[in-house]
């Protein structure tokens, strides 16, 4: 790991626009944002807003229409293997067994031997143990998405972006899984960013949640979460955070927050 | 006891062609020297194969078939992955693919015959052709066909343009290339025997030009059925290769 006060993540005045349709479509506008070296963030909007957009420039697949995305010391402008993302989908390769899709994204400077182990306690972590042959075609959605958080865990990314990545799970697994991520987040201290529909796995995870508007989002509010882990979704503490974002979304709505509750 | 009966099915129209056929023969409705019944045709299929006439043609055909096949499906997939990779490649290749690809390929064979001679080149050459054009578009195809979901993966762990095009791209373009392939070889076998028949002085095509020169029926029909029953046997073989390489495409078809 090393060198942890070196990747920090910031965003400087960050627009995106998309031309669409002989129009400009805003989608971000005025993005400041600082996240420090193994922070656990949470992005939550609504859909559209541009959460994915954000994701998409930070590991390099896209570029800001103005200002910058600064990773460390380096200006984003195209993907690095220092940041990691998992996609909304699992997007494996159908043709690779799970065990290859894993070993996949293991750098390829890691000697041979270390490979199988790596993709080994991988596999564990993710409760995959016994599909190491199978074809993602024969596996569950769920177990897809965990082969995917798999593949981009051993590339040992400094910084690994979610992408709704439990969006397609069911409660129970999902519960599961962020159980996982919140041990793996602990025991690497890499910095996560997740974006996320869900508050409660948002309070449940986060260092500090991030609120966006609505199309074109800018930054509406940033909740800090200050609850010791593991976190107690019934705690009083716990509920009070749900009902500021909530409050934050549709406060000036008209709606009544309670009735959410 | 699936597979006994999916086979049962599968040569019972054969079979009872054949019957009616000799039928027919015995009786004297068909003219034997324009259609001989199964029987002769069987007898004079051991008697070729006995004295080694067939195997020989067969022989030669064969090695000129795969001479041009291997030729051509290599070009086919080379120049295949530049079109589909390279889109300045692609607008240039294309218009000359347009222009010579609708050519059938007897209209090439006198053009060939001119240029490289009555011998093995001009034979290879129209293989080569023929199997280039299956096996070059459905390359394109494959290529192209490749999921930019999965090159996003890979550029984001920051694998090489080399790395993305052995383990992403051409991944995703092996099925598309092998049905080429085997469009190719089918071609191939068709275009031997289309030229053997109008310049050439062996192989399977040579064989039935000859007997019908003589007025040998039953040759002739040995030779056709060789040419149908061979070219089944090379489709089964590369099927089975495609089956055993790309298994991971079959999966959802037959639940494995
Ligand atoms: N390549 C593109 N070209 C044009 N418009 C785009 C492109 N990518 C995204 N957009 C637009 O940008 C907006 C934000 O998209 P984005 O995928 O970032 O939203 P999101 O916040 O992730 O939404 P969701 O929660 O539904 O996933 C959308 O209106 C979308 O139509
Ligand atoms: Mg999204």
């Amino acid at each position: 790991m090393g060198m942890a006060e070196s990747n920090e993540v910031r965003f400087e005045n960050v627009d995106k626009v998309f031309p669409l349709d002989g129009e400009y479509l805003e989608v971000l506008d005025t993005i400041n944002l600082n996240i420090k070296s193994g922070e656990f963030i949470s992005i939550v909007g609504n859909s559209g807003c541009g959460k994915s957009t954000l994701l998409k420039m930070l590991v390099g697949l896209d570029s800001p229409t103005k200002g910058k995305i600064i990773v460390g010391d380096r200006v984003v402008s195209e993907p690095r293997a220092d940041v990691g993302m998992v996609f909304q989908e699992a997007r494996l390769f159908p043709w690779l067994s799970i065990e290859k899709n894993i070993s996949f994204g293991i750098a390829n400077n890691v000697a041979r031997e270390n490979r199988q182990r790596i993709v080994k306690e991988a596999i564990e972590l993710v409760g995959l143990h016994g599909f190491e042959k199978a074809y993602p075609a024969q596996l569950s959605g769920g177990m897809q998405q965990r082969a995917s958080i798999a593949r981009a865990l051993v590339g040992e990314p400094e910084v690994l972006l979610l992408d709704e990545p439990f969006g397609a799970l069911d409660a129970f697994t999902r519960i599961t899984m962020q159980n996982e991520v919140l041990k793996i987040w602990e025991k690497e201290k890499r910095t996560m960013i997740l974006v996320t529909h869900d508050i409660d796995e948002a309070i449940f995870l986060s260092d500090r949640i991030v609120i966006l508007s609505e199309r074109p989002g800018s930054i509406k509010e940033i909740i800090n979460v200050d609850l010791p882990r593991p976190r107690d979704r019934s705690r009083q503490e716990f509920l009070n955070i749900r009902k500021k974002i909530l409050t934050s979304f549709i406060g000036n709505s008209g709606l009544d927050v309670e009735y959410y509750i | 006891m699936n597979r006994v009966k999916s086979f049962m099915f599968k040569v019972i129209a054969p079979l009872l062609l054949i019957v009616v056929w000799q039928i027919f023969g015995t009786f004297g409705v068909l003219n034997e020297h324009i259609l001989p019944p199964p029987t002769k045709v069987i007898s004079t299929f051991v008697q070729l194969f006995k004295s080694g006439k067939l195997v020989d043609n067969l022989f030669i055909s064969l090695i000129r078939v795969f001479r041009g096949f291997i030729l051509g499906a290599l070009a086919g997939v080379v120049i295949g992955i530049f079109m589909g990779l390279s889109r300045p490649i692609n607008k240039i290749l294309s218009s000359l693919v347009s222009i010579f690809r609708p050519i059938p390929m007897i209209a090439w064979i006198p053009i060939l015959i001119l240029g490289l001679g009555i011998g093995e080149e001009s034979k290879v050459a129209v293989i080569f052709i023929g199997t280039l054009w299956p096996v070059l578009l459905n390359t394109i195809s494959g290529i192209l066909s490749v999921d930019t979901k999965l090159i996003e993966v890979s550029r984001v762990l920051e694998k090489s343009k080399i790395e993305m095009l052995i383990k992403v791209i051409m991944p995703s373009a092996w099925p598309a290339i092998f049905t080429g392939l085997r469009l190719g070889i089918s071609t191939a076998w068709t275009c031997v025997v289309a030229a053997e028949m109008i310049a050439a002085s062996s192989g399977i095509g040579y064989m039935i030009m000859y007997a019908r020169e003589l007025s040998q029926p039953d040759v002739v029909l040995v030779g056709v059925f060789t040419i149908g029953f061979v070219g089944l046997l090379i489709d089964a073989i590369i099927g089975a290769l495609q089956k055993k390489a790309l298994g991971w495409s079959y999966i959802n078809k037959n639940g494995r």
